[in-house]
């Protein structure tokens, strides 16, 4: 029983660790690959002897298909597998394989869950800074082509720049650069990094139809591809296989609103691209657009460059992992300097609210609004435009405009303003406002300078954002558990570690108020834990709303959420009135399976949307402490029992050996006495009497060793003072004892360190050679301690040959910790610490 | 003129075989006790020149007995008896006031007899000095 609570406790604390470790990872954005190679390593680990495995691509409608090609490639017999979701969508599967022909089991492969979702985030992760990746490489890319332009290099030169930065963005070798002319339907190659190897040379036009990657592009005006050329008919297609290309994708030029052209990328036969390249290489066109239209327009193209060289600081920040704030000033900085405004800031919009806040401004304390403030939309004439419009906007007249920014607006001195959205998945983030100074102009056309600029940021924002996310998350969660996990190792009461629980959780949601509650099985909830002031175990002090939540959580034992109290009949309005509550939020807590506890979350604000899901991910933390915990106090109570288990069964037969056998010896003993006293008796019968009473004193000496060893009788009555001098005395080697002041302690713990003192006694006088030992005892109201320390050869081991081995157990069954310094020649130290103030974590009815 | 002698012990049989061994050995058993409130009232009323007290006592501390006893009556001596060892008990008996200690299995007239003359030519102990 002991060993099976604790291999389970050892398996979800090694579980736990190797979730953190692969965490980690994704948090420090390690490559998927080393991710992918961590959770199977970490996994088969966990798991073994079966193996698992990363399958990328397993449909997870068809996983069966996926574990057969697994178990063959690792020649295993049987397998499971569990799917791996990014961003919702199938990705792919963990399997797990084992050689046995039983497949792994249910449970083992649920516990593969937890590793299926990190190595979803790390794909999710990966992903995310791909595509950051390769928007700063088109970026550079786009830079060198803007510097051509704007030193004045020739169109041709130009073209060539933007085909030969395609083919090292995208790593074709062959890339073409194609104009469209729309009246005439035909095509006219410019361009071809592949020269001769080109089907059509430079300068060649040819039908539309002719070209089924170019018919492609202009038909729909989106990027395509072509994987097989082999059935498609006419010229070009059959120039195509002859010369041994492959793949192609393509991607419009769009100029005006017109399509241009087309620019084209050719692997060689056998070669893949990649899904997604034709997204990437439309990327890259769109960008060269602006370039190729700008041939002609230097001017405009000069402020274009300027935006992509701002972007590119940026992106490189964010790259480089900068903090949030680092590159929200850099974007505020980059705007100021790229539009040649003072006054620029960065304002973030919160839908649900309806409010602002400013994240940064580079005008400081000119600015009417301080950073980190916050205020309701409708104060914000130029950012209320935005948000209703979601388009660039601006103001060039304040005069007329009422309400308290646009009076401090006038103000500080400012004049025409113009502001763009940020716009990220769809939803505005906020928006990017530059101030012109009163008397100046803000020439037209630059809000969608402006609007393209903000545009480019977004990418840059939600890339910080979502990173920042991820390893804050992963840092939090690892923090929040760890600070946890130490107010549990140092034995701290359960109302201590159940507030922490709830502080931690109101720091992570960024609540005021969260109670964490324990279910009891006549449907009761007891307080636990809370932010809210001090709670005492079993105090029945949750809220009105938050006692509605908890007992909804209970009946549904899902998350459960309220924003909107005023139709709730079970609530009357005396108690509403009093709380001034807004969102109120409940999760359960589920330890191995069952409904626990639930923690509650009441903020005085509308939560957002995401609450449930944040305050679930914390329960889970939650769960695995009080899991752990309550494993680790199993554990103890049930090692304690045994330990006093055998230890009345030793001194239940101690009882009866002085009781029976000894006391009817003795009473034999006393009467071959009496018999030899009736002396004269015949002189062999003297000499036999004499030889029965001498080993009858041999059989009841060996009696009393025997049962000495088995239980300590006399410590019971006399206590630790007496037996520990009584073993001090019988010592060989002089004894420093030093127990003054130890009250009497628990029987368990006084029996345990007797039998600590007497074997380290005992093996001081066998192997030390120790001129002298020391005894010191002491204790306070939480812990007793005992060391034993002796000057002698030093060497001695608690594995193998000490009877001080069959002592660890005792101690740790007390949930205490015995430690042995002895370094060879410098003596040997024995420390015992016992905890007197052993607390179950649970308390209260119900248990 | 022959010893006087007070058992102190919770089991009959013993009791009962020691008087006997006792009677035979020429010590002569005035009384016999199961508790420790009755050992010392006999001690008081009896007088005998020693009592035999085990040191375990049911449920009594035979030790404190002892010690009440030695208070009580400057006359009676008292050695404690135990089926331990010397070694296991010396401890507790420390101080107690008991002239000796014998093994149950060893009990003899003779070694009591021994234990009350040593005790009789021991110097005798230190008295504060009265003064005046």
């Amino acid at each position: 029983m002991s060993t099976k609570t604790s291999s389970r406790q050892d398996q979800e604390a090694r579980e736990e660790a190797a979730l953190l470790r692969v965490a980690m990872l994704v948090a420090e954005g390690s490559s998927q690959n080393e991710v992918f190679e961590a959770v199977a390593a970490e996994a088969s680990r966990l798991l073994a002897p079966a193996r698992v495995t990363v399958v990328p691509g397993a449909d997870p409608a068809n996983l069966d298909a996926a574990i057969a090609r697994i178990a063959r490639e690792t020649g295993a017999a049987s397998g499971a597998g569990i799917p791996v979701v990014v961003s919702g969508t199938p990705w792919g599967a963990l399997v797990v394989t084992s050689a046995g022909a039983t497949p792994p089991a249910t449970e083992s492969v649920a516990r593969l869950a937890d590793f299926a979702r990190l190595a979803g985030s790390a794909v999710a992760s990966a992903q995310a800074r791909d595509e950051l990746r390769s928007l700063a490489e088109s970026q550079v890319a786009f830079r060198r082509v803007a510097t051509l332009v704007a030193q004045g290099a020739e169109p041709n030169e130009v073209f060539t720049a933007v085909a030969v930065e395609a083919s090292r963005l995208l790593g074709v070798g062959a890339v073409s650069l194609v104009s469209y002319d729309v009246n005439a339907h035909t095509f006219t190659k410019i361009f071809a990094t592949h020269g001769a190897r080109s089907v059509t040379p430079e300068g060649v036009t040819w039908p539309v139809e002719d070209s089924p990657e170019g018919s492609l592009v202009v038909r729909s005006g989106k990027p395509g591809r072509v994987d097989d050329w082999s059935d498609i008919p006419g010229p070009i297609a059959a120039g195509h296989r002859e010369r041994g290309f492959g793949p192609a994708i393509a991607a419009p030029i769009i100029i005006g609103g017109a399509i241009w052209g087309y620019l084209a990328a050719y692997a060689e036969a056998g070669e893949v691209l990649p899904a997604g390249y034709e997204d990437r290489l439309a990327d890259y066109t769109q960008l060269m657009a602006t370039a190729i239209a700008n041939v002609q327009g230097r001017d405009e193209l000069r402020g274009l460059a300027e935006s992509q060289g701002a972007l590119r600081r940026v992106a490189t920040l964010v790259a480089q992992g900068a903090e949030p704030n680092e590159v929200f000033t850099a974007v505020a900085v980059e705007t100021s300097r790229l539009l040649g405004v003072g006054a620029v800031s960065l304002v973030s919009y919160d839908a649900p609210p309806q409010t602002f806040t400013k994240i940064f401004g580079t005008h400081g304390r000119r600015s009417p609004v301080p950073d980190g403030t916050t205020w309701p939309v409708e104060d914000s004439p130029e950012g209320s435009l935005v948000v209703r419009t979601g388009r660039p906007s601006r103001i060039d007249d304040w005069s007329h405009i009422p309400g308290p920014t646009a009076a401090g607006h006038r103000e500080q001195g400012f004049g025409p303003a113009i502001a763009a959205p940020i716009i990220i998945g769809r939803a505005i983030w906020g928006y990017l406002a530059a101030y012109a100074e009163a008397g100046e102009v803000l020439p037209a056309g630059y809000e969608d300078r402006l609007a393209d600029y903000t545009q480019l940021m977004a990418t840059a924002i939600a890339n910080a954002q979502a990173r920042d996310e991820l390893r804050g998350l992963a840092q939090r969660q690892g923090e929040a558990l760890r600070r946890v996990a130490t107010l549990v190792a140092q034995r701290a009461s359960p109302s201590t570690i159940f507030n922490a629980v709830a502080g931690e959780a109101s720091r992570a949601l960024g609540v005021t108020r969260v109670d964490v509650g324990r279910y009891h099985s006549d449907g009761s909830v007891t307080l636990l834990g809370t932010t809210g002031g001090s709670v005492s175990p079993g105090d029945r002090a949750f809220t009105d709303s938050g006692g509605y939540v908890a007992g909804r959580v209970m009946q549904t034992g899902h998350a459960v959420r309220i924003d909107d109290w005023t139709n709730l009949p079970a609530l009357k309005a005396p108690a509403l009135g009093q709380e001034v509550f807004h969102s109120v939020v409940g999760a359960p807590i589920i330890v191995d399976h069952a409904l626990w506890g639930v923690i509650v979350v009441l903020a005085d604000v509308l939560l957002p949307g995401d609450a449930e899901t944040r305050l679930t991910d914390f329960t889970h933390l939650v769960a695995s402490s009080i899991s752990n915990v309550q494993a680790r106090n199993d554990l103890i109570a049930s090692r304690a029992r045994i330990v006093t288990a055998s230890d009345e069964t030793r001194r239940r037969i101690e009882r009866n050996l002085h009781d029976g056998i000894q006391q009817r010896m003795v009473g034999l003993a006393l009467s071959l006495r009496a018999v030899r006293a009736r002396s004269p008796l015949p002189e062999v019968a003297e000499a036999g009497l004499d030889e029965m009473a001498h080993d009858l004193e041999g059989v009841l000496e060996e009696i009393r060793v025997f049962s000495q060893g088995l239980h300590p009788a006399l410590l019971s009555r006399a206590g630790l003072g007496p037996s520990l001098r009584e073993l001090a005395r019988r010592s060989p080697i002089a004894v420093d004892l030093d127990i003054a002041g130890v009250p009497r302690l628990p029987e368990s713990i006084e029996i345990a360190i007797y039998y600590v003192v007497s074997e380290a006694l005992a093996n001081a006088a066998k192997h030390s050679a120790a001129s002298a030992v020391s005894v010191a005892l002491n204790s306070d109201r939480a812990w007793v301690r005992c060391v034993v320390t002796d000057d002698g050869v030093g060497g001695a081991s608690l594995s193998h040959g000490s009877g001080l081995i069959g002592l660890v157990d005792r101690i740790e069954a007390l949930d205490g910790r015995i430690t042995l310094d002895s370094p060879p020649d410098q003596g040997t130290t024995i420390s015992v610490e016992l905890p007197l103030d052993f607390q179950p974590l649970d308390e209260g009815p119900g248990q | 003129m022959s010893l006087t002698c007070l058992i102190v012990d919770d089991s009959d049989d013993f009791l009962a075989s020691a008087t006997r061994l006792f009677s035979l050995q020429g010590l002569e058993v005035v009384g016999v006790a199961s508790s420790g409130d009755e050992a010392l009232r006999l001690a008081e009323t009896l007088r005998p020149d020693v009592a035999l007290v085990d040191v375990e006592l049911g449920d009594e501390d035979g030790i404190e007995v002892g010690r009440r006893m030695r208070s009580a009556t400057s006359t009676t001596q008292v050695i404690f008896i135990s089926i331990r060892s010397r070694a296991q008990l010396a401890e507790l008996m420390a101080g107690s006031g008991a002239i000796g200690f014998l093994r149950k299995d060893a009990l003899d007239a003779g070694a009591i007899a021994d234990l009350l003359v040593e005790e009789k030519q021991r110097p005798p102990r230190a008295e504060p000095p009265h003064v005046n």
